[in-house]
């Protein structure tokens, strides 16, 4: 039995007002005023938290009342979302007004985020809100932390004391001419484009599922990057934005939907500053855009979490069948592309089907870690590992290279001797691990692996949606078995079957590969 | 069997109906396959959460949760395999692991999680805990909530959103955060949990379980049977243990579907409740009958025990002796919508018999009278022309003057539900309800323009020909006389009447006219008014200028309050009309009930409730039996009616309590309640349903049936029942309607609706399909002319006084005060003003005033109630310490002769 709690006192009186928590005439002012008369729909609640969250730098308990009597909503409903998503601040009390989220992704740990958390809290008074975060995407330049709009990069306490706390500037985009390619469809199929979001399926194979499909017809683009090591996203759009949205026209052209959604992650708000802007200006003919927010759940990135996300619902997968190809945002026939996806769909339709080829199926790989020169690099999909780590020009001085992360937190750790395995999907899977969305993140003699691997399990235990229970309590149930690995090996097997047999989506079935590959390749010898 | 799917279930070849999943197929076929989050009838969804179901399709690289995929051709399923059975049984160890140890329950529901584990024996966990125990909730009268149980199996979250719609619970935080709430993570006592327990039915692990049961029992035994309340007539089984009800489950009726509300699930108790009548009463001699006694006095010190010999003898010889002194007229009865069929057909058969007069009505007169006068002059028969279930088929769903989220709670699931998948909801009331949110357009009318919004809609309809005319040339008469009326009411003109503006009055009358189908459904709202049965012949209008009766999804619903308002009236507890609305004056049908009945019958209609009663202030009536009924809450103007029955020589009351009017009485016979006795009931969908006796009566009660025979021997009528179906099976021998129905069927079937003239027959859900009991075939048309409400509010009395009941409080209150979790949730009476009347008052929410009409004053605490108007209060009249019937105007609609109680003037003062 729990411990006593709410008590009520027996003799009961009549209640002055109605059931439950009435929204005051001088909150649904308040919200209204900011998110104006807001159509009865949920699928914009999360766009009119981040409004009232930006504004009041929190979400009181009178403002979703009244969010909620404004929408045509219940309490629950909102308050189900709030509470999902982490960069809401859900509560009475208003936080400290600037927040100051310090990654704390493999590749920013072994940069001193640690530690640098630690100064930060010591340095800064209770005006400002300080806590640990998931991979911002800037792996490249560790560590990163994020205050208020403002990306910092290579962080260190100086730079965040003299920070002005100026927004981050927007990365520079050109205009757009109207894409045109007709036969985009045979060139994609030809060129074999797989998807770059992680899982690798194959772009002409997914078009083929709308062949028949009714209308009105949705694409969805999958920006909420979050795989920890992977920024490549992020660089893209910081670097060719004209080229990614060329494909995002060019496959709604050839899709023929009614409706693109750009679901971005929160993490990255100097690019929603340079889409606000640019989806502004542009048009395609019988497509509305859409640019939506994510709010701080690593899980959105699964395509029928983002599509609830989308829906204003909280971002839990959806068991499949049905597809999202014949019934995905809100019941509609829905493709979901990657932003990387979306760049070679453009390069196809400039440069065709053979040169892509012939390039050997290019990707932008994410490396980071004890490498020299940390980056975002295009290579041929058969390169090895090896082969990656000599393009970022070797390790690190003082660093010998012992172990390396393929495919982000997903994709297993394996020791250096792998190192001429190709970083292709298809490559990895035997030894129990994934290259994913490509993210290489190098390990040296510096490192712990099982200190990796035990950052990875905390990563996933608190981004697991909590929907389904082997991903839920499985991965609460995992960190703590992995104190005692050696001990505890039988009960990590059984638990990693039932995570992977039983979990609905990617994240709880791949959330114990880290810990699988270690006990496989480094404990048992292979 | 069509359009089944084949594919291999366990290396046999099966066949799978269509959109079946693998589980539900598994188990149709006799494979069990554990699961706990797939709800607990087949009307919740799975959610596809717990990964308990888990099976292997041949080709896929994970299990798949067999509750949610459905069935495909050509699929190979395994249901067992050393790989599935390890994976179960791992997840039940998860689930297993953070709980504490089980407990012993009495309530069943919350032992399904443990038992699932003894199936798939796995009963311990080799994870450790997390230690992490939320605190217990005890706030709710009626729940108590302990998450350290919880799976989040989630089972109580689609409770409350889906099969419930009312939306307090959801999953807050993430990942192992997770966690069940209510609204913004508030106790359960302070959310806007309306306490229907479907949750708590829902729930299998114990997180949320009825307050106060005891730990252990023995000899439990279970008894299906029905709600007590309201017209909807859920079916409930009565889990009973040493004679007392411990809890109660819904059933898989046809008008509830497994679902109950707070009423029906919690509400039981009263039946014994201490202030039952034990004995029979008699009163002393010399004790004054003075109305002065119901503030405040004890009448039971006016009253003497007596035995049932006395007790019935002098009730008896008292109508006697009334009767030979002044004759059929002085006699008059009041029957209850509470009682059974048969017992509503004996009360009337006995006062038409034994006294020769039509002097017999009950509480219909106070409710749907107007709406029944309107349906008969329009279509020929005052019951529902299709089922609240129907709303599912329906693309437009209107609801006008009804509040069927407190007053038919499980009817209105099903409004909501429509509206869900996708059918537009008008929501026309002055007052905002649960109902607003989900509409999709609220309309909030001046209270008592009904008939100018109404017939604006109507004009709208002529003038942009939306009207139907091919329904009209086959079916309706009168349509060019009522084109011409119907001019006059264009919206511009009645938009400053009703207070809504034009644009939105033609939105509303497309909406309606060109839906494929449309239902109304319609409460007092519309009824108790001066012009009550002006308000529902333009409802009826609506339906016919376009076609809208007759099919599913289409068709006219006024939701009957009592649960056995609809039986009660079928059975002739009227004062026009004999059993199968036979009216008095049909000679030929008169003739019949005659010769069945081997009597005379009066061919004059007799009087009507409020009548009665003034008829009886006049002393020209001068003795009334009262079965069941509390006139001196439920009547308009309650001073004047009770002083009425203060002036009756004689007054004999048979009722559970010490009611209001029992205070009145000569003589009070001890009644059983619902629970003690067995007997068919008519819910507003005209289903007809068997009652079963769940409880033996306390002390020296009777069951109603005995005691109206007893006083009909008395009287002299030679009467053998031996049970109900003794009694119904005469019924259905005078009443055509019924005559397909017998006890033994609906014993089997659990319901039947009626019309349903032969045994071999299913009953007719939905009516006029082929055209109308008229003398034409043909509908017909009434015009009707906005009139104001009886009494305006003036600078004397200036806010407009509404009343109703509310989702807690049946009636009078007779029953609901006397449950204790009813009580709980709402204890005292509470004026709802609208907040900013309240801030213009002087007034803080909480503070008492003092309410005075012209007839009346009354004093209680105000409740701040953004759904109430300004320039109107409400109070429910289920409350004796602030009754609000002696406040309300007795003024009469002329054709169903029901009082405007939905409209008085009145002061609010500070007290």
């Amino acid at each position: 039995m729990g411990q006593k709690g709410n008590t009520h006192p027996q003799r009961r009186t009549g209640k002055p007002f109605p059931k439950g928590r009435q929204a005051t005439d001088a909150d649904i002012a308040a919200v209204r005023a900011l998110v104006g008369a807001a159509h009865r729909e949920r699928d914009l609640l999360i766009e009119h938290l981040h409004t009232l969250n930006d504004h009041y730098g929190h979400l009181s308990t009178g403002h979703i009342a009244a969010l909620a009597h404004l929408l045509g909503l219940a309490q629950i409903d909102v308050y189900e979302t709030a509470t999902f998503y982490a960069h809401f601040k859900v509560g009475d009390t208003p936080p400290a007004p600037i927040t100051l989220r310090i990654c704390d992704g493999p590749a920013c740990r072994m940069a001193g985020a640690k530690a640098l958390l630690k100064d930060a809290l010591a340095a800064f008074d209770d005006q400002i809100q300080i806590s640990a975060a998931p991979c911002q995407g800037a792996c490249d330049t560790p560590p990163s932390v994020i205050m208020g709009k403002s990306r910092i990069s290579s962080a260190t306490v100086e730079k965040l004391t003299s920070h002005n706390n100026a927004p981050s500037s927007a990365p520079a985009i050109t205009d757009i001419p109207p894409p045109s390619a007709p036969d985009i469809a045979e060139a994609v199929r030809k060129a074999e484009l797989r998807g770059m979001g992680g899982a690798g399926f194959p772009v002409a194979r997914k078009w083929a599922f709308f062949d028949d499909a009714p209308h009105p017809r949705v694409l969805v683009v999958n920006a909420d990057e979050g795989e920890p090591g992977t920024f490549k996203d992020r660089y893209l759009l910081e670097t060719e934005p004209e080229k990614v949205l060329r494909g995002m026209f060019i496959a709604a052209q050839a899709l023929d939907v009614q409706d693109v959604f750009f679901y971005l992650r929160d993490e990255y708000p100097h690019i929603h500053a340079m889409l606000g802007d640019v989806f502004k200006r542009m048009e395609i003919d019988g497509v509305t855009l859409h640019l939506r927010r994510g709010a701080g759940a690593y899980i959105c990135g699964e395509e029928t979490a983002l599509l609830n996300s989308l829906e204003g619902k909280r971002g839990q997968p959806r068991n499949r069948p049905p597809y999202p190809a014949q019934h995905g945002y809100k019941g509609r026939p829905t493709i979901t592309h990657n932003v990387e996806t979306l760049y070679w769909i453009a390069d196809i339709a400039d440069r065709g089907a053979d040169a892509y080829a012939s390039e050997g199926r290019p990707r932008f790989y994410s490396l980071s870690g004890r490498i020299k020169n940390p980056g975002v690099y295009r290579a041929a999909s058969t390169t090895t590992v090896k082969g990656l780590i000599d393009m970022a020009g070797g390790m690190s001085g003082g660093h010998t290279f012992t172990a390396f992360l393929p495919g982000g937190a997903s994709g297993g750790i394996f020791p250096a001797r792998f190192q001429d395995k190709a970083m292709d999907f298809g490559v990895f899977e035997e030894l129990g691990g994934f290259v994913g969305s490509g993210a290489l993140t190098v390990l040296s003699d510096h490192d712990d692996v099982w200190d990796v691997a035990r950052t990875l399990a905390a990563f996933f235990r608190d981004e697991s949606c909590g929907k389904c229970t082997p991903c839920r309590i499985g991965t609460e149930k995992m960190l703590r078995l992995i104190d005692n690995p050696r001990g505890n090996t039988d009960l990590i097997h059984d638990l990693s079957d039932a995570m992977r047999d039983a979990s609905i989506c990617g994240l709880g079935q791949a959330a114990p590969n880290p810990v699988l590959s270690l006990l496989r390749h480094f404990e048992e010898g292979d | 069997m069509s359009n089944t799917v084949t594919f291999t279930l366990d290396g046999q070849q099966v066949e799978a109906l269509p959109g079946e999943t693998i589980r539900k197929c598994a188990r149709r076929l006799g494979i069990a396959i554990p699961g706990i989050c797939s709800g607990i009838n087949p009307h919740y969804s799975a959610d596809g959460s717990c990964r308990l179901c888990m099976v292997e399709v041949e080709g896929e690289r994970t299990l798949t949760a067999s509750c949610k995929r459905p069935v495909t051709p050509g699929l190979n399923v395994n249901t067992t395999s050393p790989r599935i059975d390890k994976a179960r049984r791992t997840v039940m160890e998860l689930l297993l692991a953070d709980r504490p140890a089980f407990e012993d329950t009495p309530y069943e529901p919350a032992d399904r999680f443990r038992t699932l584990g003894q199936t798939m024996d796995v009963r311990a966990s080799r994870f450790a805990a997390n230690g992490e125990h939320p605190p217990t909730d005890t706030s709710h009268p009626a729940i108590d909530v302990d998450m350290s149980k919880c799976i989040l199996c989630t089972n109580c979250v689609r409770a409350c959103a889906e099969v419930q719609s009312n939306a307090v619970i959801g999953m807050a935080g993430r990942g192992k955060d997770s966690r069940i709430v209510f609204d913004q993570g508030d106790a359960l006592g302070f959310s806007s949990c309306v306490a229907c327990g479907e949750c708590v039915q829902s729930c299998p692990t114990g997180a949320l379980l009825p307050k106060a049961l005891p730990a252990r029992t023995h000899d439990t035994h279970k008894v299906d049977s029905l709600c007590p309340y309201c017209g909807v007539g859920c079916q409930v089984t009565y889990h009973v243990s040493d004679d007392k009800i411990l809890y109660t489950q819904g059933r898989d009726g046809p008008a509830n579907l497994g679902k109950l509300c707070v009423k029906g699930r919690f509400g039981f108790d009263y039946a014994r409740h201490p202030d039952r009548l034990t004995k029979p009463l008699i009163r002393i001699d010399g004790a004054a009958k003075d109305p002065a006694i119901l503030d405040g006095g004890d009448p039971f010190s006016q009253f003497r025990e007596a035995t049932w010999e006395e007790a019935l003898g002098h009730a008896a010889a008292c109508l006697e002796t009334a009767y030979e002194k002044f004759g059929s007229d002085a006699i008059a009865g009041f029957g209850s919508a509470k009682g059974s069929n048969e017992e509503a057909y004996l009360f009337q058969k006995l006062i038409r018999t034994a006294f020769h007069t039509n002097n017999v009505d009950h509480c219909t007169r106070l409710c749907h009278a107007s709406s029944v006068a309107a349906l008969m002059e329009g279509i020929g028969s005052g019951a529902v022309t299709g089922p609240f279930t129907d709303a599912e088929h329906a693309d437009v769903i209107v609801v006008i003057g009804a509040r069927p989220s407190q007053n038919h709670p499980v009817a209105s699931t099903f409004i909501k539900a429509a509206k869900r998948n996708g059918a537009k909801l008008i929501v026309m009331d002055p007052r905002g309800q649960a109902l607003s949110r989900h509409a999709d357009h609220m309309v909030q009318f001046t209270p008592g323009a009904d008939v100018a919004l109404l017939n604006a809609m109507l004009n709208v309809i002529v003038a942009e020909d939306l009207v139907d005319h091919d329904y009209i040339d086959n079916r309706v008469e009168g349509y060019d006389a009522f084109a011409t009326h119907i001019h006059a009411y264009p919206p511009e003109k009645m938009s400053p009447l009703c207070g809504i503006d034009a644009e939105t009055i033609r939105t509303l009358a497309r909406a309606y006219a060109t839906s494929r189908s449309a239902m109304i459904f319609w409460g007092m709202g519309i009824s108790q008014h001066t012009h009550g049965t002006d308000n529902a012949r333009c409802l009826i209008a609506l339906a016919l200028l376009t076609g809208n009766i007759g099919r599913p999804g289409a068709g006219l619903h006024p939701l009957r309050g009592q649960n056995n308002v609809q039986g009660a009236s079928d059975a002739g507890l009227i004062p026009m009309v004999l059993p199968d609305y036979t009216p008095v004056g049909d000679a030929a049908g008169r003739a019949r009930f005659e010769s069945a009945w081997n009597c005379d019958l009066p061919a004059a209609p007799g009087l009507t409730v409020v009548e009665i009663m003034h008829a009886a202030l006049a002393r020209d009536i001068r003795a009334m039996y009262i079965c069941g009924e509390n006139p001196a809450m439920s009547d308009p103007d309650l001073n004047t009616a009770r002083r009425a029955l203060a002036r009756l020589d004689h007054l004999v009351v048979q009722d559970i309590f010490m009611t209001e009017t029992a205070a009145f009485a000569d003589v009070i016979l001890p009644a059983t309640s619902f629970y003690e006795k067995t007997g068919s009931f008519t819910n507003t969908n005209r289903q007809v349903q068997l009652g079963r006796k769940v409880l033996n009566p306390p002390g020296d009660a009777r069951e109603d049936f005995w005691i109206i025979q007893s006083i009909a021997k008395r009287l002299g009528l030679d009467w053998h029942y031996e049970n109900a179906a003794h009694v119904f099976e005469e019924m259905r021998t005078v009443m055509p309607s019924h005559a397909g129905i017998s006890h033994l069927r609906l014993k089997r079937d659990g319901a039947v609706t009626y019309p349903c003239p032969s045994e071999d027959l299913p009953g007719q859900a939905v009516l006029f399909a082929d055209g109308f009991p008229m003398p034409s075939g043909k509908a017909k048309l009434a015009p009707a002319h906005p009139i104001f409400p009886d009494e305006q509010p003036d600078d004397a009395y200036p806010f407009v006084l509404t009343t109703g009941r509310m989702l807690e409080h049946w009636h009078t209150g007779a029953m609901t005060r006397r449950a204790s979790v009813l009580d709980a949730l709402e204890p005292d009476p509470m004026i709802s003003v609208n907040p900013r009347d309240l801030e213009s008052l002087g007034l803080e929410a909480g503070e008492h005033v003092t309410l005075t009409s012209r007839r009346g004053a009354l004093s209680a605490a105000t409740r701040a109630d953004r759904d109430v108007p300004e320039g109107v209060v409400f109070l429910p009249f289920a409350f004796h310490e602030a009754a609000a019937n002696l406040l309300t105007n007795p003024a009469l609609d002329p054709f169903g002769k029901i009082a405007e109680l939905k409209y008085c003037a009145v002061k609010v003062e500070k007290m």
